[in-house]
């Protein structure tokens, strides 16, 4: 029964990914200028014997529907076209750049997810001076551009303290052992990672005391209480986990915009992940790169959705499909 | 075992009145069960959560008097030892049972809580057999299967006596009930009365019983207060109450009581051709969980016949989930019958749409359950009352004087259309609501529970006015209701429904004398403090 | 009380109303203030605040900071509103449709909602507005593109729940015409969860629009807060102020635009007729 639902789900998860690629497909017809251009990542005058070629290999002389098949064909083969600038497969390219955004955005998740809730969970618990604390700093993150955090943090931490690199996932100088190595990037990660976060956690912060405050007054946290159980226990056995479910779906919802968010933070902290590398390809005005970076944080969402969707199933049983 | 001495619980400072409750002093004796009974805002349940320690946290709090539990005071002890008592000594179950157990909790884990969180410690087999011995002693058939399973999986009755397992479990002294049966149909009702009481004299348990019902109380009580705007109006044993009711609000309460009128006035205008005729009336609700899932149909209305002359009224009874709210949409064309005739005057208005549907509406109207939200809290009541007429065509000026005139016929004075809804009692905008649907002068007006939201007192005049406005215009009526008493009380013919169909129709006379079909029996059987009041 | 006076006994929200107030004044004032344009060399490059005669100092070109900040208060909140206007507008429409059809018309929409929630939608934003060259145009579709799916969200589930509702079931019977129960009935009730989420929306808008233009996404005609950030970051070693002053002036202006927006909120909260 419970296959069945994720089966659902995944199937879902595939029309989100399918349509993503139709829409790149679109887009590319849509965009002023000549597709074979834009493929080729040059604008005005270029070589005409050139563009011709680019034109054939992408059979973008052939008709729409021909056009669509090949593309689909060649996407389901992890074939995403060719990046004339870097002279390299844009797969290859991407895929040499995603396990550097996935450290990144799965740490800054995990963080925000775990310090939202803890912050949300002592406002609505102890109210008070706690409770104007949370709010304050959960709406000066919430109206920070991360990008700017991100620049403040660098001159205080990197420039003024000098605590914490402000560039890179690696120090320059080559690290001996393979613990020194993990130490090293952990410790180039914290500001990128902190950065995104932080934002995030302020949603999680402010969703969570919310959600506590209004299982507060249910019925069975009456019920809890009335079987002599103590505050904390209700707060921690009871109301925690109801209180939790909402900020879970938030959490799937924010997933896409987590992974959205880290071109903004590796451009800032020149963090080797594939966030840089839409930066590059819009400087570059290498359209055909940025179209396959979009799939393939797309795909990479659709997979977070697909895990916070059976998780949800595992905490709550009225969701699972009878 | 329990004296409540000078009890004051005051309000915060805005509120209508000062106290919620008012000095109050009651006694119970082990072993004894006391009804407090009292409409919407008496303070009987406050004071049944000030005993549990458990006042809701909108900064209300005791501040004066005592309340005595085998000579401590519990209002001045402190949380620890409070703790330890509730759930072990003093246990409480609530009125709403969908709500009061934990949805993402195994019910057996929340029964088994109680154990840990009081020292009992029991091994994991041990453990099982606890539970399932609590939930075999309040007849619930395969216990491990109940045990096992999530409330959300269970039905009112079954959580509520998941909930009597819970508070029974420890063997307390003093049992809480909260208007444990409100929520509950009435045939369920009456089984979780019984259980409790059997219960109560099993284990000599003393039971502080809240409930509005004065049926209830006649069905179990020993004792009963009576409770008015957080004072105590009156005290006594059952008997004595419920015959001999020394104070005049206890005596209103105990008349407004529905049951079936003596003698029949029916037969006066029920004769002639039937306004309203409903042939094979047939709604299947189909529900699809997305867009892969597959669809489930549940049959809500399965053939279902009856007819209506002027000036009648029929009355369908029935429980939840028994189609009765469904079969009334279907009549005014809220949902659309997937098969039957619903005639009036012979046309049959399944088939009819557009204009020539909206047309023929001016002959039927419907009365709505729920006082609050069957207003919009955006438009004044002289808006709401005229929205009838102006849809049909007739002018500004004219909708006006109709509708003064419709507020006039239900008791409100033409000062209220420039009110908004919100500033009227929920009886009040019932009549609102009424004159609302007379306002287009129809002949038949539907009736989906008009009077279940509302307090006993307000009910009954409610249920008169109703009465009065039928006879002064002729109106033909059909009135849904869950309510046998009620039934019989407004009705000339009731109609019981169950799963869809309607299984008996008769007179009330007869339905109480000779109920034909099993189901009736049992309804009839289940009618609290029946023969009593 | 009315909403008005439960809002104007919230301090924040009207600490946020003051700073927003101020910032629109500066938006409507800045030609008047800063007469020059914000993209003219004015002084000697890498002035620090007060070192010469500008307020905030001047950035690696000699332009004046300060200048740029008043300019780009105009781009980011004309910006934000017209997205916001367009997005909610698309919001309500599509919502309201999919609520009061309901049927297949409620599954598509919901779909695309769905599927607008799923995807990274500042990537979105940057690849649209990337394809079809930065302009004004293009970063208030793309902002409307990817903020209307939440306001169409809301809408359906107001429609939804009001359209069961006695008083609207009351309508129907008494006959009342479909656009009476819509707009007397539904929507009166159903507007005030909508302001409150459009005026959130325009605070996410301008954070959007700033993003784009950090990554050098903005109208290039146009000065911006977040061109200034992107353009000076790499000198954040030795001219902290050039991209400090922009970003200050986005959190005041995010910030109070979220107050006011909670203010409203709580203001016309729906259970203050209890």
């Amino acid at each position: 029964m419970r296959l069945r639902y994720i089966l659902r789900r995944l199937a879902n998860g595939v029309l989100v990914v399918l349509l993503v690629v139709v829409f790149n497909f679109v887009i590319l017809r849509l965009a002023p200028g000549d597709p074979a251009m834009i493929m080729a990542g040059e604008s005005g005058a270029s070589d005409e014997q050139f563009i011709a070629d680019v034109r054939r290999a992408y059979g973008l002389d052939q008709p729409m529907p021909t056009q669509l098949a090949t593309y689909l064909g060649n996407v389901l083969q992890f074939d995403l076209g060719f990046s004339y600038r870097q002279k390299r497969p844009n797969a290859e390219l991407i895929g040499e750049r995603l396990p550097a955004t996935l450290l990144l955005a799965l740490s800054a998740f995990v963080l925000s997810l775990t310090l939202g809730v803890l912050l949300g969970y002592l406002a609505a618990r102890y109210r008070g001076v706690v409770d104007w604390l949370v709010s304050v700093v959960s709406l000066a993150f919430y109206a920070t551009p991360i990008f700017w955090i991100g620049l403040m943090g660098i001159i205080v931490f990197s420039i003024q303290l000098e605590w914490l690199p402000a560039f890179g996932m690696r120090s320059i100088m080559p690290v001996r052992g393979e613990f020194a190595k993990i130490a090293d990037v952990l410790h180039h990660l914290v500001l990128p990672a902190l950065t995104l976060g932080l934002f995030y956690m302020a949603i999680f912060a402010r969703l969570m005391r919310a959600s506590l405050l209004e299982v507060r007054p249910l019925d069975f946290v009456a019920t809890a209480r009335a079987k002599g159980a103590t505050i904390g226990r209700v707060w921690r056995r009871h109301m925690l986990r109801n209180a939790f479910l909402p900020v879970l779906t938030m959490a799937g919802v924010q997933a896409g915009q987590i992974v959205g968010g880290s071109i903004l933070v590796e451009t800032v902290f020149a963090w080797p992940g594939i966030g840089r590398l839409a930066f590059e390809a819009v400087l570059q005005r290498d359209y055909n790169l940025l179209l396959g970076i979009f799939l393939v944080t797309s795909t990479a969402v659709v997979l977070i959705n697909l895990a916070t969707d059976v998780i949800y199933v595992l905490v709550d049983p009225r969701a699972r499909p009878a | 075992m329990l004296a409540i001495r000078g009890l004051d619980i005051p309000l915060p400072i805005k509120a209508e009145r000062r106290f919620a409750v008012r000095g109050l002093s009651l006694d119970l004796a082990p072993g004894e069960l006391l009804c407090i009974v009292g409409e919407s805002g008496s303070g009987k349940s406050l004071t049944a959560r000030a005993v549990m320690g458990l006042l809701p946290d909108l900064g209300l709090r005791a501040s004066a008097g005592s309340i005595l539990f085998e000579g401590q005071d519990l209002l001045a002890l402190p949380p620890r030892r409070m703790e330890a008592l509730r759930g072990r000594e003093i246990s409480m179950i609530f009125q709403e049972p969908m709500t009061a157990l934990n949805p993402l909790m195994r019910v057996g884990d929340q029964i088994a809580e109680l154990f840990h969180i009081h020292g009992v410690r029991l091994g994991r087999a041990e453990r099982r057999e606890r539970v399932a011995a609590l939930l075999a002693d309040l007849h619930l058939p395969d216990p491990e299967r109940v045990a096992a399973a999530y409330p959300f999986e269970l039905s009112g009755g079954q959580r509520q006596r998941v909930m009597i397992a819970i508070a029974f479990a420890l063997r307390p002294r003093l049992l809480i009930a909260d208007e444990p049966t409100t929520a509950l149909d009435v045939t369920t009702q009456m089984q979780i009365l019984r259980l409790l009481k059997e219960l109560q004299r099993e284990r000599g348990t003393g039971v502080l019983f809240i409930t509005h019902d004065f049926g209830v109380v006649a069905e179990i009580a020993d004792r009963v207060a009576v409770m008015r705007h957080g004072e105590l109006v009156e005290e006594g044993t059952a008997a004595e109450v419920l015959r001999r009711p020394r104070h005049d609000y206890t005596r209103t309460l105990i008349a407004s009581v529905p049951r079936p009128v003596e003698q029949a006035e029916a037969g006066e205008a029920a004769t002639g051709a039937p306004v309203l005729a409903v042939e094979g009336l047939v709604k299947t609700f189909s529900v699809r969980r997305g867009l892969f899932g597959r669809e489930r149909r549940v049959p809500a209305v399965r053939g279902v016949s009856f007819r209506l002359r002027a000036g009648e009224t029929l009355a369908i009874v029935g429980e939840s989930g028994s189609g009765k709210t469904t079969l009334s949409r279907c009549i005014v064309r809220l949902l659309k019958p997937d098969a039957g005739r619903v005639a009036i005057d012979g046309e049959d208005i399944g088939g009819l749409g557009g204009d020539a549907l909206r047309a023929r509406r001016r002959t039927i109207q419907m009365v709505f359950q729920d006082p609050h939200g069957s207003l919009n809290p955006r438009q004044r009541v002289g808006e709401i009352v005229m929205a009838g007429p102006l849809a049909h065509g007739a002018g500004r000026a004219a909708s006006r004087a109709t509708a003064a005139r419709m507020l006039a016929l239900v008791g409100l004075d033409e000062g209220a259309m420039e009110r908004f809804p919100h500033q009227f009692s929920g009886g009040q905008r019932q009549r609102i609501g009424l004159a609302r649907a007379l306002a287009l002068e129809p002949r038949i007006l539907i009736a989906d529970e008009p009077v279940s939201a509302l307090d006993v007192t307000v009910q009954a005049q409610i249920l008169e006015l109703l009465q009065d406005v039928r006879r002064k215009l002729g109106l033909a009526m059909v009135f849904i209701t869950h309510d046998l008493r009620v039934a019989a009380q407004v009705a000339d013919r009731i109609a019981v429904m169950s799963q869809g169909e309607i299984v008996e129709e008769a007179t009330p006379q007869a339905l109480f004398a000779t109920p034909r079909h099993a189901y009736t029996r049992a309804l009839v059987a289940s009618i609290p403090g029946r023969g009593a009041i | 009380m009315t909403a008005f006076q439960r809002f104007r006994t919230n301090l924040a929200a009207c600490v946020g109303l003051a700073i927003l107030a101020a910032m629109v004044l500066l938006a409507a004032t800045a030609p008047l203030i800063f007469p020059t344009s914000p993209w003219e060399m004015v002084g000697e490059p890498y002035l620090r605040p007060l070192e010469g005669p500008y307020l905030l100092g001047t950035d690696m070109l000699g332009r004046d900071i300060a200048a740029g900040i008043a300019h780009g208060a105009r781009v980011s909140l004309m910006l934000a509103l017209v997205a916001t206007v367009a997005a909610t507008g698309l919001g309500i429409l599509l919502g309201a449709f999919a609520g009061y059809c309901g049927g297949a018309v409620d599954e598509v929409v919901m779909r695309a909602t769905e599927f607008f929630q799923t995807i990274p939608s500042f990537l979105l934003a940057v690849v649209l507005v990337a394809l079809f060259s930065p302009s004004i145009l293009s970063i208030v579709v793309a902002i409307a593109v990817v903020s209307w799916p939440g306001v169409a969200r809301l809408v359906r589930g107001q429609f939804l729940s009001l359209r069961q509702a006695e008083f609207v079931q009351a309508a129907l019977v008494l006959g009342e015409p479909t656009w009476r129960i819509i707009f007397r009935q539904i929507l009166p009730n159903a507007i005030g969860p909508v302001i409150v989420t459009a005026s959130l929306m325009v605070a996410t808008a301008i954070l959007l629009e700033s993003s784009l233009s950090f990554l050098g996404l903005g109208d290039p005609d146009l000065m911006s807060w977040g061109y200034m950030i992107g353009a000076s970051r790499n000198l954040i070693r030795d001219a902290w102020w050039m991209c400090t002053f922009p970003g200050v002036a986005i959190f005041l202006t995010v910030l109070s635009i979220n107050l006011v927006g909670d203010g409203l909120g709580d203001a016309l909260n729906p259970r203050l007729t209890a």
